[in-house]
């Protein structure tokens, strides 16, 4: 007979109580209790009751079952004094409750009354009798000291992560199937050892996201009025709204992620680290929402914070064409390795680390403390993807690899375009310290190549062109974004002579090559009248990788290295080598999304650049990019006319 | 008219340019040229590179046999 994890955990639980931890309980809370005189015999009956149960029957019974049962009579239990019974009626909605707006008014303005006459009340728990505050106390003791009577954390905790069970009413296939949990499926007994290096308990979650929220609301407060902003840089302003349409969003994406490896991971360790997860990503939602949104008052190319996701931006189509399927398509091992492993280990984590700096040199106080806010969170629940990736490693070496590489690939190209411009475009030349390729080289290639070996991982197979791509790729999209810049919702700036003297400096290989297109801007600009942004804009239609989504600039501008395929007689075009291969291996997943211009030729997207700047991309004249100079450079020395 | 992909030497993205069934190869690099031009200057002394492939400056778009979304790459050499 197989015995459940949650029976001998009921018994473990019911023997410490039973060996003085109770008789300590008692004397802690026993005053609360004795006055309401049943609580404490009917938890120590319930928690027997609930291990009798489970042994008498040998039935899986998960654990909140049993905690159930405690509930359920926890009715009677809560009516120790008026104060508390009339509360835990009304937040019961049991007797006493009313949905009448103005009764639930009344009641309301009584509990505000009652707590202002300093009137205990114990409607949190309040068949425990345990109070608001003690229960504050509680979490603060059990985290930092081990309350008397309760367990400390260390010895609790590990049997709370781990509380997986053997089933019988079901196979574990099904209710871990691979197509929510993700391949090699295994035998639970593969991933018992799961292990999360840094530990947490909800209390301590709570506590730690409570006092970073307030940290990220006090500078709020202190320096992120309009006149803060009105302050800085306005090119700097542009990597705010670059961050700040496409962060939000995906991170919203990742709550589902988070929540399915919530559901699917294979080990309740992991589970629990990806509820965290989840919960992670909530804030990284609403904290940028809520600081980056505002700024529209300053700049209406700000209300894109709310709106880029539910657009057909091109940039739009992009990123939910890598998020979707990064975040709300893949199993629970793909989304731990793909984005637990890769984007967050590999990039965001860091990215944040560097962002958050950049943002102290510019001055943006707001920017930098709810980058590094974030981080901090991306370092814990990053940690799930290596835990996953082991596993995945030791049982099926190839498929690990073939994410990673997979993986790398689609996160670096809008990683690129995001970071590569925020860094060595919209930073102004005196706060810069590094380079992009600097950043990427110290703190994303040194330590990804790192993790792969310490995982007996090679380097992806299309590592040379990766490094490659370092020295020219964000510069090929941005000058091509720059020449079509009313199709996006933020401003460009060309780069000064300053400037590109020292993306010179920094780029010694490659800017060569892309100083021409400049210099060809810059001669456009002085033909021009100032203010007619179009008299140096793109009009041909841009082609798209039928991978990525994105602008055809891969390569170099002597050699752009788009490859094209023919598959059930129609033609895909991608950006490179990787982009190709990837759509190869797995042509089912991508073959019938359409890149723009396919929309375009098939008529459902107009070909004109204003009706498809206006009617498809839904930008306005007020909110489209544009030359942040409109092209009144002092630089420049027009020629008078 | 035929969409097809273009790439101009020293540009740094490929377009998608609408060309003529009589156009020639000679009026295709105009073409694209006019294309790239906020970002790559006009100039002489360029090939044309049909799917990878040098063609005659004035063989036409029909004769040449060019598809929709076939490649076509104006690179530094003689012709055109």
């Amino acid at each position: 007979m197989r015995r459940p994890r949650g029976g001998w955990f009921c018994e473990q639980l019911a023997r410490r109580l039973r060996e003085g931890g109770l008789a300590r309980h008692k004397r802690r809370f026993g005053g609360a209790k004795a006055r309401r005189g049943v609580a404490t015999s009917r938890a120590e009956a319930s928690v027997e009751t609930g291990s009798r149960r489970v042994a008498g029957r040998g039935r899986s019974r998960p654990l909140d079952r049993n905690v159930g049962s405690l509930q359920e009579g926890r009715g009677s239990e809560s009516a120790g004094t008026p104060v508390v019974a009339e509360r835990s009626r009304r937040r019961r909605g049991g007797r006493g409750a009313c949905n009448r707006p103005q009764h639930q008014k009344n009641a309301r303005a009584k509990e505000l009354a009652e707590d202002a006459a300093g009137v205990e009340h114990r409607a949190w728990y309040p068949w425990s009798g345990w109070t608001q505050k003690s229960c504050y106390q509680l979490i603060d003791e059990t985290t930092n000291r081990g309350v008397r009577g309760l367990l400390p954390r260390q010895e609790w905790l590990d049997e709370a992560r781990k509380l997986d069970w053997d089933f019988s009413y079901v196979r574990a296939e099904d209710v871990f199937p691979t197509v929510q949990s993700g391949r090699p499926w295994l035998e639970h007994a593969a991933w018992k050892h799961w292990d999360e290096p840094f530990r947490t308990t909800f209390g301590e979650y709570v506590s730690n996201q409570a006092a970073k929220d307030e940290a990220v609301f006090a500078v709020r407060e202190a320096l992120g009025r309009l006149r803060d902003y009105r302050r800085l840089d306005p090119v700097w302003l542009n990597a705010l709204k670059l961050h700040g349409a496409t962060l939000p969003l995906a991170e919203f994406a990742a709550v589902v992620g988070n929540l399915r490896a919530a559901r699917f991971g294979r080990d309740s360790a992991w589970r629990l680290t990806a509820t965290f997860g989840a919960l992670d990503e909530f804030r990284h939602t609403q904290i940028p929402l809520v600081l980056l949104h505002e700024l529209v008052k300053l700049d209406r190319q700000f209300d894109w914070v709310h709106r880029f996701y539910h657009s057909n931006n091109w940039v739009a189509i992009a990123a939910r064409h890598l998020f979707d399927e990064l975040l709300l398509a893949s199993d629970a091992i793909e989304f731990a390795i793909a984005t637990n492993f890769v984007f967050e280990t590999g990039f965001t984590n860091l990215q944040f680390v560097g962002l958050s700096a950049l943002a102290r040199e510019v001055g943006d106080k707001c920017f930098e403390r709810m980058v590094a806010s974030i981080q901090t969170d991306e370092a814990r629940h990053a940690q799930i993807g290596r835990q996953v990736l082991e596993v995945v490693v030791r049982e099926d070496p190839d498929y690990a690899q073939h994410l990673v590489d997979k993986w790398f690939w689609r996160s670096w190209l809008v990683f690129a375009i995001v970071t590569g411009f925020s860094m060595d475009y919209f930073t102004p030349l005196e706060a810069r310290r590094a380079s992009f390729k600097e950043f990427v080289r110290e703190w994303i290639v040194d330590q990804f190549v790192r993790s792969l070996a310490d995982m007996g991982l090679s380097k992806p197979w299309y590592w040379d062109s990766f490094i490659e791509s370092l020295d020219w790729y964000h510069h090929m999209v941005y000058a091509s974004a720059y020449t079509y810049r009313s199709t996006v919702w933020f401003d460009f700036v060309v780069p000064s002579p300053e400037d590109r003297a020292w993306l010179r400096g920094k780029y010694p290989r490659s800017w060569p090559e892309l100083d021409p297109v400049w210099s060809r801007i810059v001669e456009r600009w002085r033909a021009a009248d100032v203010g007619n942004d179009f008299a140096v804009h793109g009009t041909a239609i841009v082609a798209f990788c039928d991978l990525c989504q994105l602008v055809l600039c891969g390569g170099t501008p002597k050699r752009n290295t788009a490859t094209s395929l023919e598959r059930a007689g129609r033609r895909y075009i991608f950006c490179s080598e990787p982009c190709r291969r990837i759509f190869e291996q797995e042509p089912e997943r991508y073959a019938s999304h359409e890149c723009l211009v396919e929309r375009v030729l098939a008529g459902r997207a107009p070909a004109n650049l204003i009706a498809l700047v206006q009617g498809y991309f839904g930008l306005t004249q007020e909110d489209w990019g544009k030359d942040i100079a409109r092209g009144d450079y002092p630089w420049l020395h027009r020629p008078r006319r | 008219m035929i969409p097809v992909y273009a790439f101009v030497a020293g540009d740094t993205l490929g377009l998608v340019v609408l060309l003529d069934e009589d156009q020639t190869m000679v009026s295709v690099a105009e073409r694209l040229q006019a294309s790239a031009s906020v970002r790559v200057a006009p100039r002489r002394g360029l090939m044309v590179l049909h799917q990878g492939r040098p063609v005659d400056p004035y063989a036409t778009v029909a004769s040449l046999g060019v598809r929709p979304l076939d490649r076509i790459d104006l690179v530094e050499g003689e012709g055109g």
